[in-house]
């Protein structure tokens, strides 16, 4: 036993994040967190990095008890994380990336040429390719992950702690990385993979840890157990069936045509074609990163397409500004609530009315009425239960799923025809998300058109009336409610064909 | 217009007068960017060491003391402007126009305490910096070129060599330019970020002290109000157009070092005083205007 963590328990203020924690790491093996969002998964993580104290419980390595202040600490007892938001120096050689801070030197000079040995050498012994004088500005993604692994090796960890690495690759850079962490496992190292993605789990694990709620649910041996069974103890029921009466659909209310992108030398979108109708929530599912972000930009008017139209309640809004868009029916919740969706240094008040500050009663002849403001801000809390001091605090307190069901309230209740939907669940826990999921399809029965666009694709396949499935730019499939299974999809997503 | 050998040469020489203090100053510029400490208080550290230089030199007479004076009192500026930005987190705007603003109004009551007057203050008997002795050179043209400069001019040069030396090939200057790049990063490999810049920022404030030292003891031993003359702006300027390159700010500097020069030869043409003494920073505006133009183009593709 390499690794351990006893009796962990965390609390943030009066928020129960870990529930007395116990898990250990043998050395050699691959071992998997699972959970859902909000489930403690990510607590655990920063407690084992050293960027989290935990309130109480123990931490030891090779038998012997340490703390962590820092994540410098950490990095001393040979564990090192992958982190999700790669931190590289992005002018900087692949090489002088990998060795900072244990740099070769020649008196004070910095040796180059023992530091591309060193890299070469570390690169061949762990099978990880990559070119030592590359420039990290040009390696793609999987890539820089890559370097990630090997500035952790290169700083002689034992223990590899990798979060949600998988959420930005595609799915042959996937492929490399599972294939990597056996790898790096048979070579003596020991992996700690955090993830909700549970086909990965079963490729590599060898032993799995359940969270749900900040407690620890499960522990499961891999030949032990299933995606069905993993999944059914990650939610602790099985999978709600919401009942979704069938509506009767109206016009199409958003469609585009032929909508063509090309930006930064290639096709990120090309020839799309989708109609939304009213009464109907249409679901895009896709690997983020194959074009759906664009796809979003070029409808809300963020971005000009380079071919094709956006057809707005009948009419051809492709040269009209994002203002004019949301004047004709269009309101939009974006994918990320603290950089687009709101203003984090506002206040609740502030935020909720954002887009109506325009409008009577908020405005009276030019004059912003504070109380009508306050009044409004207060009702959008209570009905979508935001959990806030008050329409006066200010949308950075709040915890992410807080903040999306307010800034998802004030899309919602701006009762356009046509509603946007970016990733609304994203990284909130499942009470939120049950919650917004709820008003989508509220919409959609008074006769709305909601176009969701979201990586998660339970998500998809639940609310959706119609999904279409996007692979690089383009659109390699549509399907009604129930004529398609998730694996069809996932198999389409990567690119991949299913038999008709 | 005469435009003989001899004169080319005495334009070269006077180039090589102006851009010194440019030189060294942008050489702090370089560092504090390369550490991503915006420094604007370059000015006010230029005018408030000169002055320092010229008081110290006038009370004690001692050359040495009067450097080693200027060049502390530049770095313990410095690292005033980068401990408000840094550690307590100041604009980086607001710091350095606070410094500039009040070197201009320190030195100005100084120069009225000390010296009783209001605008220049010179001292025949007073020392300036030594000159290197180019005797051997003979009285031609190389003379010209070369002769009345300084030991700091031709420090000058030294320094930004070997400030390349130490930020491209030493693992210190390694490690400033990674912090620079992406702090985050750097401070995830347990790198003790704010105390690099800090230390880094303070330490090349040393080089706006030789600078002030030029401006007061260099060609003419006098101090005068503002006699900066916004080269701190010019120097900021050139690091911008090197993009914190040492050897590049050679260049740079030259730019600025020559076009200065060219002011003072048309001093005597058609053209009015007031529009010669535009040149260089109608040069500064171009030259920034080119070279954004050229980067935006390039980040286009």
């Amino acid at each position: 036993m390499i690794f351990e963590l006893r009796n962990i328990t965390k609390y943030y203020g009066d928020t129960l994040a870990n529930d007395d924690i116990s898990i250990h790491l043998n050395e050699g093996e691959i071992l998997c967190v699972v959970g859902e969002n909000g489930a403690g998964k990510s607590t655990i993580m920063k407690i084992l990095y050293g960027l989290e104290q935990p309130t109480s419980g123990e931490i030891l390595v090779k038998g012997q008890p340490v703390r962590f202040r820092n994540p410098s600490d950490a990095m001393a007892h040979g564990i090192g994380m992958v982190q999700q938001h790669f931190m590289l120096f992005e002018s900087l050689t692949v090489a002088e990336n990998i060795v900072f801070k244990r740099e070769p030197r020649r008196g004070p000079l910095l040796d180059k040429k023992a530091m591309l040995a060193a890299v070469s050498e570390l690169s061949e012994r762990y099978k990880l390719k990559i070119d030592p004088s590359a420039r990290i500005e040009n390696c793609p993604v999987g890539l820089r992950q890559r370097v990630e692994i090997l500035k952790i090796l290169y700083q002689n960890a034992e223990i590899i702690v990798f979060d949600e690495p998988s959420a930005v690759l595609t799915p042959i850079e996937v492929e490399a990385l599972l294939q990597t962490m056996k790898e790096l496992a048979a070579a003596g190292k020991s992996i700690v993979l955090i993830t909700h993605k549970l086909n990965e789990v079963m490729a590599v694990a060898d032993r799995i840890y359940v969270m749900r709620s900040g407690k620890l649910v499960a522990e499961r041996k891999k030949e032990e157990t299933s995606t069905d069974e993993l999944a059914y103890l990650m939610v602790g029921h099985h999978p709600a069936t919401r009942e979704i009466p069938p509506v009767k659909t109206g016009e199409t209310l958003l469609a585009t045509e032929e909508l063509s992108l090309h930006k930064d030398g290639r096709d990120v979108l090309s020839k799309v074609s989708i109609h939304v109708d009213g009464g109907e929530v249409v679901g895009i599912a896709g690997v983020s990163g194959n074009g759906q972000s664009e796809l979003e930009s070029v409808i809300n008017g963020l971005e000009a397409p380079t071919g094709g139209k956006v057809l707005l309640c009948g009419r051809d809004v492709t040269h009209e500004s994002v203002h004019t868009r949301r004047e004709l029916g269009m309101a939009h919740i974006s994918e990320d609530r603290f950089l687009w969706g709101g203003a984090v240094s506002g206040t609740l008040s502030e935020n909720a009315i954002m887009a109506k500050e325009e409008r009577e009663p908020y405005n009276h002849k030019g004059f912003l009425r504070k109380k009508k403001i306050t009044e409004y801000a207060g009702s959008l809390i209570e009905r979508f239960s935001v959990k806030a001091s008050g329409p006066d605090s200010l949308l950075g307190e709040l915890s992410g799923g807080n903040a999306q069901k307010l800034v998802a309230a004030r899309e919602i209740m701006m009762e356009t025809p046509v509603l946007i939907c970016c990733e609304p669940t994203r990284g909130i826990d499942i009470g939120a998300s049950d919650f917004i999921h709820n008003e989508i399809l509220n919409k959609r029965e008074k006769g709305d058109a909601v176009l969701l666009i979201s990586s998660e694709l339970s998500e998809i396949t639940t609310l959706s009336d119609r999904i279409y499935v996007m692979f690089e730019g383009k659109i390699v499939g549509e399907f009604n409610r129930g004529a398609v299974d998730e694996k069809a999809l996932g198999l389409l997503m990567l690119g991949g064909k299913i038999d008709a | 217009m005469n435009l003989s050998i001899s004169y080319l040469a005495a334009v070269f020489n006077s180039t090589l007068r102006y851009m010194t203090p440019i030189l060294l100053v942008s050489l702090c510029a370089g560092v504090c960017s390369k550490s991503r400490v915006f420094n604007i208080g370059l000015e006010g550290t230029l005018l408030t060491s000169a002055f320092f230089a010229f008081l110290v030199q006038y009370k004690f007479r001692n050359i040495y003391l009067s450097v080693g004076c200027a060049v502390l009192v530049a770095m313990c500026i410095t690292f005033i402007i980068a401990f408000f930005i840094v550690k307590l987190n100041g604009h980086s705007m607001i710091v350095g126009m606070a410094v500039n603003t009040f070197a201009m109004g320190f030195t100005t009551f100084l120069l009225q305490v000390v010296f009783k007057t209001k605008g220049v203050v010179s001292d025949p008997t007073l020392q300036g910096l030594p000159k290197v002795d180019v005797s051997f050179l003979g009285s031609g043209t190389l003379a010209t070129m070369f002769g009345n400069l300084t030991v700091l001019d031709y420090a000058a040069f030294l320094l930004a060599i070997l400030m390349y030396v130490i930020m491209y090939k030493t693992v210190v200057g390694f490690r400033i330019r990674c912090i620079g790049i992406n702090p985050d990063a750097a401070a995830s490999l347990g790198i003790r970020v704010q105390r690099w810049q800090i230390l880094a920022t303070t330490l090349s404030g040393g080089f706006i002290g030789l600078a002030g030292c030029l401006l007061s003891l260099g060609s003419v031993t006098m101090f005068i109000q503002n006699i900066s003359a916004a080269r701190g702006y010019v120097a900021l300027a050139a690091n911008n157009l090197c993009q914190g390159h040492p050897l590049g700010a050679l260049a740079s500097s030259a730019l600025f070092g020559f076009t200065t020069a060219l002011a003072q030869i048309l001093q005597n043409t058609a053209l009015r005083q007031q529009l010669l003494n535009c040149i260089p920073y109608i040069a500064t505006i171009a030259a920034m205007a080119i070279f954004n133009g050229i980067e935006a183009r390039k980040a286009k593709k």
